[in-house]
C-alpha cells in the first residue's frame, strides 16, 4: 500500500507554547505532549493538534542515558482524555540547533514501545513522536491498524503567515522562476515564489469578488487555484466577472469555464481545478479539504458559516469579503470587509460577525431547509476589485510572509463613501463554543455499533 | 434526547439496519446509517441517513444524503444542504408527531423519510 504523506497542522498560539515548552533550558529536555485528531484528503493525511499538555519539573525523573525520562503515572490524565475524546497522542520534544534534525536512536527506541500502547488504547487516530529544531522537524507516526511506523513529510506552524517544515524548507532553492516573476521576486525573493508556486487556494463564489481573486492568483503564480461555483453566466454578471464575454452569456458557460479560460490566458504554469457546485455540496467540501487557503466569495451568511466550519476543523486559514451596498438617497452607505482568519486564534462566531441570532435572521427565522439565498443586492466591480485586492495582500503575506510585522489575523472594514480600508478594533469572546468543537476536529470517528 | 433514551433505542436501530455508526464531538450525539430505504419510486432507493441528538432537545435531527428524486422525478421541496461534522447532508422540513416515550427512534426514521417523499 502507497502511504499518503504525512502533514502535521499546529493552530496559531498553541504553536507559539509548543516552541517555548520544549525549547525552554533546563537540566534534561522537555517534553510536549499533543492530543490530534486527524483527516485525510484525496493527497495527504492531516494531523491536526487540538491541546497540548506539558508535565511538571516533579514529573520527570533524573537520568544519565536519556534527554528526558518521566514517571509513567504523570501520563495517565493525559491517556485517559485522549481515550475519551478519541484524539492521538503525540509526543514533542527539541533538538536546539539549525539546520536539518532526526529522532535519535533512543528517540527511536521510545516511540516504538509507546506508540504501539497509545495505539491498542486509541485505536481510531493516528499516534507520533516527534523533533522539532530551529528551521526543520521530523518523526514518525503509528496510522490506524498499522504495524510499523512512517515518517511525516511536513510540520505546518499556522501563525502570522504559513510556515512549513519540510524538506524543502531545509535545502538550498535549486529552482529558477520565469522572468515574468523578475519585479515581484524583488519583494517576495525566489523562496517567496517557490511558496506561492506550491501553494493551493481554493475560491469560493466566481463573481465579482471571486473572478478578481482569480486573476490575481494566477498573475501571482499560485500553482494551483480550485475554483467552486454552481452557476452559469448570466447577463446580469458581465459588468463585474472579470473575463467574461458576451458569447459565455450566450453560451450559458459555467463561471468555473471562464476562470479556466482566464487563468490559461494568464499563466500556463497555473492549475484551474473546476468544482461547478456550491458549498457544501459534498465535491465542494473534499476539494476545500485540499486547499491551503480558502478565500470566500459568498453572499450568505450561512455560506461563510459552513466555509468557517471546515476552515476550523481541517485548520485552513480561511479569508472572506463581503460587499454591502445599501442605495439610499439620504443615507446611502457602502460597507465591506475583509477578515483573514488563522484557525487557533479567532473565528467568525468569536468577533460577533456570525451568531445563532444573525442566521436565524437571515432565513426569515424559518429552518435552513427553506432559505432561498440572499436577496439580490447592488455590486459595483471596482468595490469588489479593491476588497479583492485587499483579500489577495492577506493571501500573499500568508503564503510568503513577505509583511513585517507580526499582526496575526486582521479584520479591514471597507467605507465607500469614504474611500477607506481601516483595520476594525474588535472584541474576542473569552470562550467561543465553535472553536472548542470546531477547532482542529478532523474526521469524525465513526465507531460501528 | 438523554443518553439513556438513546441508549435502548439504538439497540432497535440496530437491528432494523445494517451498518449502524455512531460518533460523538462535544455533547452532540451522531448516529449514522449507511443505507436506509427510501419510500417506492425515490431514486435512488435508499440513502445514508444521520441523526443529530442534542441535549435538551425532544427530537432528533434527521439528514439524507443530496441527490434524490421524488417519485414524479421532482426535487424534494424545502431542502438545504448543510454541513454537518465536516460533511455535506441534505435537510428537510416536516412535521411529526413523535414522542420519545411513546414511539422508538426507528419509527422516527420511518415516519420522517415517508414525510420526506411526500413533496407537498
Amino acid at each position: 500500500m502507497i502511504r499518503k504523506p504525512v502533514e502535521i497542522r499546529i493552530p496559531g498560539r498553541i504553536g507559539k507554547q509548543l516552541k517555548e515548552e520544549v525549547l525552554r533550558r533546563g537540566g534534561h529536555e522537555h517534553v510536549v505532549f499533543a492530543l490530534a485528531s486527524s483527516a485525510e484528503t484525496a493527497d495527504k493525511t492531516l494531523i491536526l493538534v487540538k491541546k497540548i499538555l506539558t508535565l511538571h519539573e516533579e514529573q520527570y525523573v533524573e537520568t544519565r542515558y536519556h534527554g528526558a525520562m518521566w514517571r509513567g503515572s504523570s501520563t495517565l490524565d493525559i491517556i485517559n482524555e485522549a481515550i475519551d475524546r478519541k484524539l492521538g497522542i503525540f509526543i514533542f520534544h527539541a533538538h536546539d540547533h539549525s539546520g536539518k534534525v532526526g529522532l535519535s536512536q533512543d528517540d527511536l527506541q521510545s516511540a516504538q514501545t509507546l506508540l504501539p500502547s497509545y495505539q491498542n488504547l486509541v485505536p481510531w487516530r493516528p499516534h507520533g513522536s516527534i523533533v522539532i529544531g530551529k528551521e526543520h522537524a521530523a518523526g514518525v507516526v503509528l496510522m490506524p491498524e498499522a504495524r510499523s511506523l512512517a515518517t511525516i513529510s511536513r510540520l505546518r506552524w499556522l501563525d502570522n503567515s504559513i510556515v512549513d517544515w519540510d524538506e524543502a524548507s531545509s535545502v538550498a532553492l535549486s529552482k529558477t522562476f520565469d522572468r515574468m516573476y523578475d519585479r515581484q521576486t524583488l519583494l517576495i525573493g525566489s523562496r517567496g515564489q517557490e511558496l506561492l508556486n506550491r501553494a493551493k487556494i481554493a475560491v469560493v463564489g466566481l463573481s465579482g469578488g471571486g473572478s478578481h481573486i482569480v486573476q490575481q492568483a494566477a498573475h501571482l503564480g499560485i500553482g494551483e487555484i480550485i475554483g467552486i461555483d454552481a452557476d452559469s453566466v448570466e447577463e446580469e454578471n458581465r459588468h463585474r466577472l472579470i473575463g467574461v464575454s458576451r458569447f459565455d452569456v450566450r453560451l450559458k458557460r459555467r463561471k468555473t469555464s471562464v476562470m479556466s479560460r482566464l487563468v490559461a490566458r494568464i499563466n500556463r504554469d497555473v492549475k484551474f481545478t473546476s468544482i461547478p457546485y456550491n458549498v457544501p455540496a459534498q465535491a465542494a467540501l473534499d476539494q476545500l479539504k485540499r486547499a491551503d487557503i480558502i478565500v470566500g466569495c459568498v453572499d450568505s451568511l450561512q455560506a461563510r458559516s459552513d466555509i468557517q466550519e471546515i476552515s476550523q476543523r481541517y485548520l485552513i486559514p480561511y479569508i472572506d469579503i463581503g460587499l454591502l451596498i445599501i442605495p439610499d438617497q439620504s443615507s446611502q452607505s457602502i460597507g465591506g470587509n475583509v477578515l483573514s482568519l488563522i484557525p487557533g486564534m479567532f473565528c467568525m462566531w468569536c468577533i460577533g460577525f456570525l451568531s445563532d441570532r444573525k442566521l436565524a435572521e437571515e432565513t426569515g427565522g424559518r429552518p435552513r431547509s427553506y432559505f432561498q439565498g440572499t436577496p439580490k443586492q447592488a455590486q459595483v466591480v471596482s468595490f469588489n476589485g479593491l476588497l479583492a485586492s485587499a483579500a489577495m495582500n492577506e493571501v500573499l503575506h500568508l503564503v510568503t510572509g513577505y509583511r513585517q510585522n507580526n499582526d496575526v489575523g486582521t479584520i479591514k472594514k471597507f467605507d465607500g463613501n469614504k474611500g477607506t480600508l481601516e483595520d476594525w478594533v474588535f472584541n474576542t469572546h473569552d470562550s467561543c463554543a465553535k472553536c472548542e468543537t470546531q477547532i482542529a476536529a478532523g474526521d469524525p470517528v465513526w465507531i460501528k455499533l | 434526547m438523554t443518553t439513556e433514551v438513546l441508549a435502548g433505542d439504538l439497540e432497535d436501530v440496530k437491528q432494523q439496519y445494517t451498518s449502524v455508526k455512531v460518533a460523538t464531538n462535544g455533547l452532540l450525539n451522531y448516529v449514522r446509517i449507511d443505507s436506509v430505504s427510501l419510500p417506492k419510486g425515490c431514486t435512488p432507493e435508499s440513502t445514508p441517513v444521520l441523526l443529530v441528538l442534542r441535549p435538551g432537545q425532544a427530537k432528533p435531527e434527521i439528514y439524507v444524503k443530496p441527490g434524490i428524486k421524488l417519485g414524479n422525478v421532482r426535487d424534494p421541496r424545502s431542502i438545504s444542504t448543510v454541513t454537518i461534522e465536516g460533511e455535506g447532508w441534505l435537510q428537510f422540513s416536516y412535521q411529526l408527531n413523535w414522542d420519545p416515550s411513546q414511539h422508538s427512534l426507528v419509527q422516527f426514521i420511518e415516519g420522517a423519510l415517508r414525510r420526506f417523499a411526500k413533496n407537498e
